[in-house]
């Protein structure tokens, strides 16, 4: 009987001679029913992979099964990392009559490894892949033999792309043995829903709060995502993004930087990439890079803000003051309520001793956030410049209020009310200082001081021997405490700790020959040969 | 059932018995490779050698294996066939004394009839230790030396359990591979005159120690180089013939002059069936070759046997030669390429070219995605040469067959046909040309 369909496929055959040089396009219908068909046909023993989204794969569990409905199929979900799959199905009550076993979460035995490595590119991935191997799939390459002697059943690994990769590489002889690769890549619909999805959080701040492994997972189900095959250039660069900030958040700086500029080799004039791309710059301290990076973003998209603003952070950091405030000066115009950009403006501004003009920018600030702490604290360290101490007092007291753990505001307090001669009022603030930082070391220094100005003299040596402590290599605590020692009229204890301190710093020495503390030895031997008169 | 079903279950990719009537002889066209001659010479000559084996994953070393233990066997050696397994070696970490108490333990498995009491006495006078070590009180003494022979099999089982008991197990034991050594020749003196009637030879056949997952080191040595090379001494003194499986990669290490030196030979390797010359032509005796394998695994196929493989099996004669042209004269992809292509074709024969397109373009996403970006510009390299150099770029790419080793009076390599016309590959040709 002719069948005319083959003889139509036939013609076509011989008046086209097939080209084997030019890969034919991979069809997803044509993939499942290659897949139904060997899975139909094995008998016994079977090894098959399957590269799919975990969504995918249940689809395609579901498929098979009703397709399939004379086999007895299981699945096997693995939930976390194990290192031996044989114990795991050999204890499957049912495994006798298991035709077809899925396996699920094999991936989760390779999260763990190698955490730092696993989500980089796959270039440098071989470069250390070599250097240990998951137990999983050692165990899995030398029980190939044990897996088909005592289980006769078909075995469908679904697992993400990375996974499979692991798979060829470090347990190619279980992989060897397979019968099928296939892939069932998502659908353009799809595609777009698991972008949108991996999208959304964005912020670094909030991956920030995740857990390293967590952050793993995400940045491994970015790398699936961006190979799909119905994936968009613009989604791409998106993603591409998405996974920058996401190193950035596990301070894997270089990978992010390549990450960004993987996106704008897809598109140059993403400001969004080249503003993260300089914030990571920043995060390495190449600090001129930034700021061309910056600049781009800038000259692409004029009103960015956030690059404004981010220029002006980083020429600070430069010490350009001049232009970090004309940076702020930008993001303000466009972004007028922009506290952050007011307040850093504020402190480019007492850079350059302009304290009035810090204040009003500070002022602005607070008028906008009145919460903003850290502008309250920068406020009272530029009135505190100006002599204002008691005003100074009242903005710490401010930042305080908002944030009662500022050990730096509380410390700056007590200088100021040391200032004005409220000693003990100086010292319960140095003491609170201390108490939310205990190994403040500046604070126990000051808080010496004053003890030592009030005549206690044994409770400022105890409070300059906490600084010492702390670190033993400050110059200033050994000059207080010599001074302590030398108006208390211990002269012995204060020519040694004088020689210390100047053992650290040789400008004690200077400080020495003119600081009244030591009149009282100014005439010892010992201390005139140690300033040298 | 359709006659496609029973076609793709002939097409088993794991190795085959030694008597199959699937086997097809390919010495000829393997550069003239025959594990009987090249393994199997040394065996009757001398009373006692070690021996390496190698060659790419899937190219037919375990089936030539077995070919050899069965020839062998119709001699007068009695042989010990074992495929090593994690039952026998902790996949993580395998320690050469991993290896030799596995050979203990198949010894003493296969040669019932000899006296195990030399090797029986080296365990009780560390079974104290080892009982502390295990936390067990089994008093041997009590035991059967059948159940004493058992408990080498709980120590392997042991080393490859607890990371502190294995430290421990071999910390006690290392020191003592000498003894153990000492103890086994003893045991092997004695199953050699219980052998039976006409075998005086006794050969043991490790394999599967190539499956070792390769361990690169800081100082650019690996775990291979580590068992094979440093321990050799150990490995080579048993006082029997031996033959061990080592990785491909191994053979070109930095140290493969070395391992010739301390193996007094160079290991064998199986060489893949040439497809094309070494200066790029078809090699029509090969592909034949490659279509005779297929041929012989379609006559196991009742009612298949009348079917002309050119016309029946496939649409046309031109496919069967792309399939065999592809695989690169690499068996197991041979089979693969085959079972996928029945796959991806309609439920009828003939096995139509669109199909076996298919199953290339998935066989070469694989190929595909073990490569990395800098190595498209050594694999064209290859393609030119024919050569590879002693390096971890080359050896990475032998071990992942991305590079086959063929052999015509002398050993060449070429890219795998599967990578030939991948854009990335055939850019990186056009740069280097």
């Amino acid at each position: 009987m002719l069948r005319p369909y083959e003889l139509i496929f036939a013609a076509i055959m011989t008046s086209n001679p097939v080209d084997w040089t030019e890969d034919v396009a991979p069809d997803p219908e044509l993939e499942y029913r290659a897949l139904l068909r060997s899975l139909r046909r094995t008998r016994g023993f079977g090894l098959f992979f399957v590269q799919c989204s975990p969504a995918e794969g249940e689809r395609l569990m579901q498929k098979v099964r009703s397709d399939l409905p004379q086999k007895t199929i299981d699945v096997l979900k693995l939930e976390r990392a194990i290192s031996n799959l044989y114990d795991e199905v050999a204890a499957l009550p049912n495994k006798d009559d298991i035709e077809i076993l899925f396996i699920q979460g094999l991936e989760l035995s390779l999260y763990e490894y190698e955490q730092d490595k696993l989500w980089t590119d796959s270039a440098e991935r071989y470069n250390y892949s070599e250097g240990s191997v998951p137990k999983l799939l050692a165990h899995l390459n030398l029980s190939r033999e044990r897996f088909r002697s005592h289980f006769n059943l078909c075995f469908v690994f679904l697992v993400p792309l990375f996974a499979l990769k692991y798979l060829m590489r470090r347990a190619p002889d279980f992989f060897d043995w397979r019968s099928g690769v296939l892939e069932f890549a998502m659908d353009a619909k799809q595609v777009e829903q698991e972008s949108q999805r991996l999208s959304l959080e964005g912020e670094c701040e909030e991956y920030l709060t995740w857990t390293p492994q967590d952050r793993n997972v995400r940045i491994l189900e970015l790398q699936a995502l961006l190979e799909e095959t119905q994936q968009t250039p613009e989604r791409k660069a998106n993603l591409l993004l998405e996974q920058g900030t996401l190193f950035n958040a596990c301070r894997n700086y270089e990978a992010a930087i390549t990450n960004y500029e993987k996106a704008l080799a897809i598109n140059p004039d993403n400001h969004q990439a080249w503003y993260a791309r300089g914030n990571t710059l920043d995060n390495l301290v190449r600090l001129e890079e930034a700021i061309a990076s910056y600049d781009k973003a800038i000259a692409i998209k004029p009103d960015d803000h956030y690059a404004w603003h981010n220029r002006g952070y980083t020429l600070d950091a430069l010490g350009r003051n001049e232009e970090a405030i004309a940076s702020y000066d930008q993001a303000i115009a466009i972004k007028p309520d922009d506290h952050e950009a007011w307040c850093n403006r504020g402190n480019a501004l007492s850079n350059l001793g302009r304290k009035e003009d810090a204040i009003a920018s500070y002022d602005q600030a607070i008028t906008i956030k009145p919460d903003l702490h850290l502008a309250w604290y920068n406020r009272g360290i530029a009135l505190s410049n100006l002599g204002r101490k008691e005003d100074a007092i009242v903005s710490y007291d401010q930042a305080i209020t908002i944030k009662p753990d500022l050990h730096l505001a509380w410390n700056n307090r007590g200088n100021a009310l040391d200032d004005l001669g409220r000693n003990e009022d100086a010292i319960a603030s140095y003491d609170q200082a201390i108490t939310i930082k205990p190994d403040f070391h500046l604070a126990w220094n000051n808080r010496g001081t004053v003890l030592n100005d009030l005549g206690r003299n044994e409770e400022a040596i105890a409070s300059y021997d906490q600084a010492i402590k702390i670190k033993p290599d400050d110059p200033g605590a050994w000059y207080n405490k010599a001074c302590c020692y030398a108006l208390w009229g211990k002269f012995e204890e204060a020519i040694e700790n004088l020689q210390r301190a100047i053992e650290l710093n040789l400008e004690c020495r200077e400080w020495a020959k003119t600081d009244a503390d030591f009149d009282g030895i100014r005439q010892d031997e010992r201390f005139r040969a140690l300033v040298g008169e | 059932m359709s006659i496609l079903d029973d076609i793709y279950n002939a097409f088993d990719p794991s190795p085959l018995p030694a008597d199959s009537p699937l086997y097809v002889d390919c010495k000829a066209v393997r550069g003239g490779a025959d594990v009987l001659v090249e393994l199997g010479k040394k065996i009757p000559r001398s009373h006692q050698s070690c021996q390496l084996y190698s060659g790419h994953r899937g190219g037919g070393k375990s089936t030539e294996l077995k070919r050899l233990q069965k020839d062998l066997d119709q001699k007068d050696c009695f042989v010990i066939y074992f495929s090593a397994e994690d039952e026998d070696i902790n996949p993580e970490d395998v320690e050469y004394a991993d290896i030799l108490l596995a050979c203990t333990r198949h010894l003493l498995e296969g040669l019932k009839a000899a006296d195990p009491q030399p090797v029986l006495s080296w365990l009780k006078e560390r079974w104290k230790t080892i009982n502390d070590i295990l936390q067990t009180e089994i008093s041997l003494d009590k035991l059967s030396a059948e159940a004493q022979i058992q408990q080498f099999a709980k120590i392997t089982a042991s080393i490859r359990a607890q990371p502190n008991q294995r430290y421990q197990i071999r910390q006690l034991i290392d020191p003592h591979t000498e003894t153990l050594v000492k103890a086994l020749n003893q045991f092997i003196a004695d199953a050699k005159t219980k052998l039976p009637a006409g075998k005086t030879k006794l050969v043991v056949i490790a394999d599967g120690l190539e499956k070792i997952t390769l361990i690169s080191r800081d100082n650019g040595r690996s775990n291979h180089d580590e068992i094979f090379v440093d321990r050799a001494e150990q490995l080579k003194s048993l006082d029997c013939h031996i033959i061990y499986t080592v990785p491909i990669s191994l053979v070109l290490s930095n140290r493969s002059s070395d391992l010739m030196e301390i193996y007094n030979c160079a290991p064998h390797v199986l060489p893949m069936i040439t497809i094309r010359t070494r200066d790029d032509q078809p090699y029509p005796d090969g592909v034949e070759k490659l279509k005779e394998i297929v041929r012989s695994r379609l006559q196991s196929v009742p009612n298949a046997e009348a079917l002309s493989l050119e016309t029946d099996v496939f649409d046309d004669p031109a496919t069967l030669e792309q399939l065999c042209c592809i695989s690169g004269g690499h068996v197991r992809n041979l089979i693969l390429l085959m079972q996928l292509a029945i796959d991806y074709n309609e439920d009828t024969l003939p096995i139509r070219a669109p199909a076996l397109q298919q199953a290339i373009r998935q066989l070469r996403k694989t190929y595909r995605n073990t490569v990395d970006a800098d190595q498209w510009a050594l694999l064209a390299t290859v393609f030119r040469t024919k050569r590879i150099e002693n390096n971890a770029q080359y050896r990475s790419l032998l071990f992942t067959r991305c590079l086959l080793e063929y052999y015509d009076e002398e050993i060449w390599h070429d890219v795998h046909p599967i990578l030939k016309d991948v854009p990335e590959f055939k850019d990186a040709v056009a740069v280097g040309a």
